[in-house]
Parts: structure tokens; C-alpha cells; sequence
């Protein structure tokens, strides 16, 4: 029983951390329609950039952290006008290469410059484990784990209460009609990117602080976020949450309980296989918008 | 190209692909000179037709299912391992006659791309894209951990070739093999969508509701789709064995589906002629980006290694966003705009 509670704990707090990483992807599909699976390996490229601002730079802590948040809002907000916007209409074909693409991009990049390292930020957070009420909490992934429930609670406060949170639910539900009542599509358009971008700034800083940079993280977000994001339904904030959590506990109890009867490595395909039975029932994920189409 | 002045008198000429002598000419002269490359080419050269060879089956496959019937597919290259592990299997563990199992291969693949594309029949879009993308993480990691049957990480080694005592591994024997079947495949893809059948999945990718308020019984359609793209895919899995003799599940990741993609988007949607101008090109594109990694490392000792890695990638990756920019609608747009302003020549820019 004690085993299963600390393994529910595990699995709740590896979850969170993921469903952080479907968080950005969400935020941008929400507004624009577009799945971005380049965030993966952007969010590679601000660890290895905390990495060379902290070590080899030297740069203090906070101002390195800002200084990469700011830069991939940055980033976000230039990618998305030089090649997001052209594709506006074309199929989604189109968008999904185009994100694959700048996610090779990222990997050459970094390639190139850190020759596939893998690197060990200084720690920024307490290590070492609490126990509370009889289970033992390892404190980097516990504080992680509080960080990124504040990080999900103050989105979904910016998209309920602020005017530009609005706009963006506005858009997502129909940007003609939203275009139409004098909004800016456009604009919108590009803040959901920048706010995109500083979630994954924020989730490589996190995840940083719990494993080590190396470029697998990439793969990472594609195997591990996108299907926690279909199976919380594409537009949905809490779904990515929830979904995170689903999968994060369904990792650890297939590590633990199926791994020895099919020689390892199941937790690889956990998310997916939880996806597909999910796409199965409900094809537009636990908490996704049933579009109605019409010919 | 039809030149002004021929005139379809009946269905025959209308529907002909090559219509008039001059292009029977010319399309016999290319084929000869396509087939004779094997024997003035070393065997490097060689095995690089095989390969684009390998490539051609494969996105046509893509073609059908992702070009015609708008079911878009990431797992193309989990398809292909199926197809080569199906014969690799059929051949090594029960002693199957390697030619028998070229169809086998093709049927394998397909129905595992089918069961695969159930899902499709529910689900679309970004939807589908991801449940074909679980089919490639799921087939790679059960051909990893299927050690009894599919030998794990180690793979399989397959026997070479023959028929009587002419043995296909021999010189650059196999590369007529492989340009035959990419032909045969070519011919097929470009068919299909000249038939209800294919016309079908052209109504499916233009709208599949209204398709289905027609008549198109959507899911044995869409299912279709994915068993014959499949199929394609498991074709191009059997001659990979005999290209690389000794398969393993890390030849077949991601990555590759994804450049089969790119190769369908560069070449231009929707057309079989385009899908073969993509996959030679992005091949020559990256034999090039090689060349380029080399000269790259030579200037800059310090990058080393890394170019090698990175330059393909950097090189692919922008060839699909220019294209994606630019020519959205890929090369054969451009080939089609060339020819019509031949046609057309002094008054047609």
C-alpha cells in the first residue's frame, strides 16, 4: 500500500512536469490551430543557452534566467512572422512540416555548437527529500512540481481574466467572426507564440533542474507531449494537466509492474498506447472541443 | 506535353499518359538510359539508385495515402520496417522463398498500417497525424523488444538473392531489381488515381463528408488508402533487405518518416510524378549536404564530427521551408509551369 501511494506520488509529479511541456503547445494550438512540434527541441536550445549564459559566461543566476525568457519570447515571436505566417491557409500539412523542420534546425544548431553534450546546469533548487506522511518526496521534483501547478493556474487566470487571454479564447473559438468585431488577429496571433515561448523557457529551466541537458529532450516532448495532449484534447488547459498526470502515473506503474514481464523499456510507449485507446472512445480527447463540421 | 495541333479523337488518346510518338520516344530513350546506369556506375553509385529506388516505392506509397487521400501519415518508415521484417522473418525463421515473400511483405505492412489506420475512421488532422506517429514509436519499440522474433537490437541477416545461379547481390545486380519494381510501383501509383478508386480518395481528401453524402463508404475507403500506401511501404521494406542485408530497428526512426514527408511537400502533393521528383531530389539534396560536411570540416577542424551530423539536417530543413514558402505546391508545379511555357513559347512568359 505504502509502495503504491510513493509510486502514485511519483508518478502525480513526473506528470505535472510533463503536462508542462504539452502546456505550450496547448496555448499555441488553443489560439492558432497550429501544432507546434518544434517546442521540443526549443526548449533543448534554452537549456543548452542557460547553460552557456550561467557556466561559461558566468552570468548570474536570475538575470541568466530572465535573460532566456525574454530571448525565447523573442525567438517565439520572429519564427512565428518569418515562417508561420506565409503558411496562413495552406494545409496543415504544411505547418506541421514547417515546426518539424525548425526542430531539425534547432537539433543541427545545437549540433553544431555543443556537439550533443549532455550538461549539468548548477542547481538552483534544494536537493534532497522530505517525508511527509510516510512517503519520501525527492525536493527538486517536489518543488518543480509547485511551480509548475502556479505556472498552469497563472495561464489559465491570463486567458479567463485578461483582455488578451480574451482575444485569444475569441480567436480560438472563430477568428473571422473575432477579426470582425475589431480585433487583431494578427497580433493575437503572435502573443500566443511569445507567451509559447516563455512557457517553454520556463519548463526547460525547470526540467533542467531535474534531469541533465541533452538534445533527447526533443524526442522527449514529441513522444511524451503531444500525446498527453491529445489525450487531454488539444484545446484543453486542465486536459493537458490531467492528462500529464495520467500518463506520468501510468508510466511508473507500467515501469514497476509490466516492465519485468516484457524485458523493459515500456514506458516508452505507455503515452501512446493510452492515446490511441483514448482516440478510440473519444476521438477528440478527454476534455477537447467536439467540432461540429459541415459539408 | 502535348504539342498544339494533336487532337484526342477518342477515349483512348484521351486518357493515353504517353500520347504521341515523341513521347514514346523519348520515354523509351530515358528508361534505357535509366537502365543502363548500372553498368557504367561503381558499386557506390550503385547502391545509391537502390536507394532511391527504396525511396520512390515508399513515398509513392505516401502519395497515395497522404497526396490523394489526405490521410497523412508519420509512420511511413514503421511501415517499411514491417514490410522488411515480415520477409526477414519469413525468410530466416521459416525458410520462405525470398520472392514469395515480396508480396507477402507488401500484405504484412498493410495490414498492420490498416489496423493502424481503424483509428483514421474516427479521428483527423492533427488527430490522425499523432495516432500514426504512436504507430511508429509503437512498431520501432516492439521490433526492439520482440527479441525471439525479431532479434532485438542486433536484427537480422538475410541471405543474399538468387534465382537459379545469377545472384542479385552480385556486382549491381540488384539495382535493375530495384529501378524494375520502382517502375512497376511508379505505374500502379500514377493508375490508381485514374480509377473510382483513386477518384474516391480524391473525394475523401477534398471533403470526406460530402464524399461520404455521395456514396464514398468512407471507412473501406480510408482503409484502403492506408492498406495499399502500406503496401507500398512494405515493398520498399523488402528490397531494403537486400540493400543493406543485415536490418535493425534503428534504421526505421522518425527522422525518416518525416524526410518521406518533406519529399511528398518538395516534390508537390497529390501527384506520383511529383513524388519521385521529391524523393530524388532530397536524396541528391543530402548526397550534396554530405559533400558540403566534409568541406565544411576540412575548413573548420573544430566543428568536426558534427557537421556530419547536422549539415543534412540543417540542408533538409531548409529546403522544406523554402519550398513551403515559396513553392507550396513543390516541383512538379514548377515542371508543369515549364513545359505549358514551352508549349505556349512566344507568348507565354
Amino acid at each position: 500500500m505504502e509502495n503504491i501511494i510513493s509510486l502514485l506520488v511519483t508518478g502525480l509529479m513526473i506528470g505535472g512536469v510533463y503536462g508542462l511541456v504539452a502546456l505550450g503547445m496547448v496555448v499555441v494550438y488553443k489560439s492558432t490551430g497550429i501544432l507546434n512540434l518544434m517546442h521540443g527541441m526549443a526548449m533543448v536550445l534554452m537549456g543548452y543557452l542557460a547553460y552557456a549564459l550561467m557556466v561559461t559566461m558566468g552570468v548570474p543566476l536570475v538575470v541568466s534566467l530572465l535573460v532566456i525568457i525574454v530571448f525565447s519570447g523573442l525567438l517565439y515571436y520572429g519564427i512565428q512572422w518569418v515562417t508561420i505566417r506565409p503558411l496562413i491557409g495552406q494545409p496543415i500539412l504544411a505547418t506541421v512540416m514547417m515546426t518539424f523542420a525548425l526542430n531539425f534546425l534547432f537539433l543541427a544548431i545545437i549540433t553544431y555548437q555543443w556537439s550533443e553534450l549532455q550538461l549539468k546546469l548548477p542547481s538552483f533548487i534544494p536537493t534532497g527529500r522530505w517525508l511527509v506522511g510516510g512517503v519520501s518526496l525527492l525536493k527538486e521534483r517536489t518543488v518543480s512540481f509547485v511551480a509548475t501547478l502556479l505556472l498552469f493556474g497563472g495561464v489559465g487566470l491570463f486567458f479567463r481574466y485578461t483582455k488578451l487571454g480574451l482575444g485569444m479564447r475569441a480567436v480560438a473559438d472563430n477568428s473571422v467572426i473575432t477579426e470582425s468585431t475589431g480585433v487583431n488577429v494578427r497580433q493575437i496571433f503572435a502573443y500566443s507564440w511569445v507567451v509559447c515561448g516563455v512557457i517553454g523557457a520556463i519548463t526547460a529551466i525547470l526540467l533542467s533542474s531535474i534531469y541533465d541537458v541533452l538534445p533527447g529532450w526533443g524526442v522527449f516532448a514529441l513522444s511524451k507531449g503531444l500525446p498527453i495532449m491529445l489525450l487531454g484534447g488539444l484545446e484543453s488547459l486542465p486536459g493537458a494537466l490531467i492528462g500529464g498526470m495520467i500518463v506520468g502515473v501510468a508510466e511508473v506503474f507500467g515501469t514497476t509492474y509490466i516492465d519485468p514481464l516484457v524485458g523493459g523499456g515500456f514506458r516508452d510507449i505507455i503515452p501512446f498506447i493510452l492515446m490511441l485507446l483514448i482516440l478510440l472512445f473519444k476521438p477528440w480527447g478527454l476534455f477537447g472541443w467536439e467540432r461540429i463540421e459541415r459539408v | 506535353m502535348i504539342i498544339p495541333g494533336v487532337i484526342n479523337k477518342n477515349y483512348r488518346q484521351d486518357m493515353a499518359i504517353v500520347r504521341t510518338r515523341t513521347q514514346w520516344t523519348l520515354t523509351v530513350f530515358l528508361l534505357v538510359i535509366v537502365f543502363t546506369f548500372p553498368i557504367y556506375l561503381n558499386t557506390y553509385w550503385a547502391g545509391f539508385l537502390i536507394f532511391i529506388s527504396i525511396t520512390i516505392i515508399a513515398v509513392l506509397g505516401l502519395h497515395i495515402l497522404t497526396g490523394l487521400c489526405g490521410q497523412f501519415s508519420l509512420g511511413q518508415s514503421a511501415f517499411l520496417a514491417v514490410g522488411a521484417y515480415a520477409s526477414a522473418v519469413f525468410i530466416v525463421k521459416l525458410h520462405v522463398s525470398p520472392w514469395l515473400t515480396l508480396p507477402l511483405s507488401g500484405i504484412t505492412a498493410g495490414l498492420v498500417g490498416g489496423v493502424f489506420g481503424f483509428s483514421a475512421v474516427r479521428v483527423k488532422g492533427f488527430y490522425l497525424a499523432m495516432a500514426t506517429l504512436a504507430a511508429q514509436f509503437i512498431i520501432v519499440w516492439v521490433l526492439m523488444h520482440w527479441k525471439s522474433v525479431t532479434g532485438g537490437s542486433d536484427g537480422l541477416v538475410i541471405p543474399s538473392l538468387t534465382v537459379g545461379a545469377f545472384s542479385f547481390s552480385k556486382g549491381n545486380n540488384l539495382c535493375y531489381l530495384a529501378m524494375a519494381l520502382a517502375l512497376v510501383m511508379a505505374i500502379f501509383a500514377k493508375n490508381i488515381q485514374r480509377t473510382r478508386l483513386g477518384r474516391a480518395f480524391i473525394a475523401i481528401r477534398d471533403n470526406d463528408l460530402a464524399a461520404e453524402m455521395m456514396g464514398v463508404n468512407l471507412f473501406r475507403y480510408k482503409f484502403l488508402a492506408f492498406f495499399i500506401g502500406c503496401f507500398y511501404a512494405g515493398i520498399a521494406g523488402w528490397l531494403w533487405n537486400y540493400y543493406v542485408r543485415s536490418i535493425n530497428p534503428e534504421q526505421f526512426g522518425v527522422n525518416e518518416s518525416i524526410w518521406m514527408l518533406g519529399m511528398l511537400i518538395v516534390g508537390g502533393m497529390g501527384s506520383a510524378s511529383g513524388a519521385i521528383m521529391g524523393s530524388v531530389f532530397i536524396r541528391l539534396i543530402d548526397l550534396f549536404a554530405q559533400y558540403l560536411s566534409t568541406v565544411i570540416s576540412q575548413v573548420f577542424p573544430n566543428v568536426g564530427l558534427a557537421a556530419f551530423s547536422a549539415t543534412g539536417l540543417i540542408v533538409f530543413a531548409l529546403v522544406v521551408v523554402l519550398f513551403l514558402v515559396f513553392e507550396p505546391r513543390g516541383l512538379y508545379h514548377r515542371w508543369e509551369i515549364g513545359k505549358a511555357s514551352v508549349r505556349l513559347h512566344p507568348y507565354a512568359r
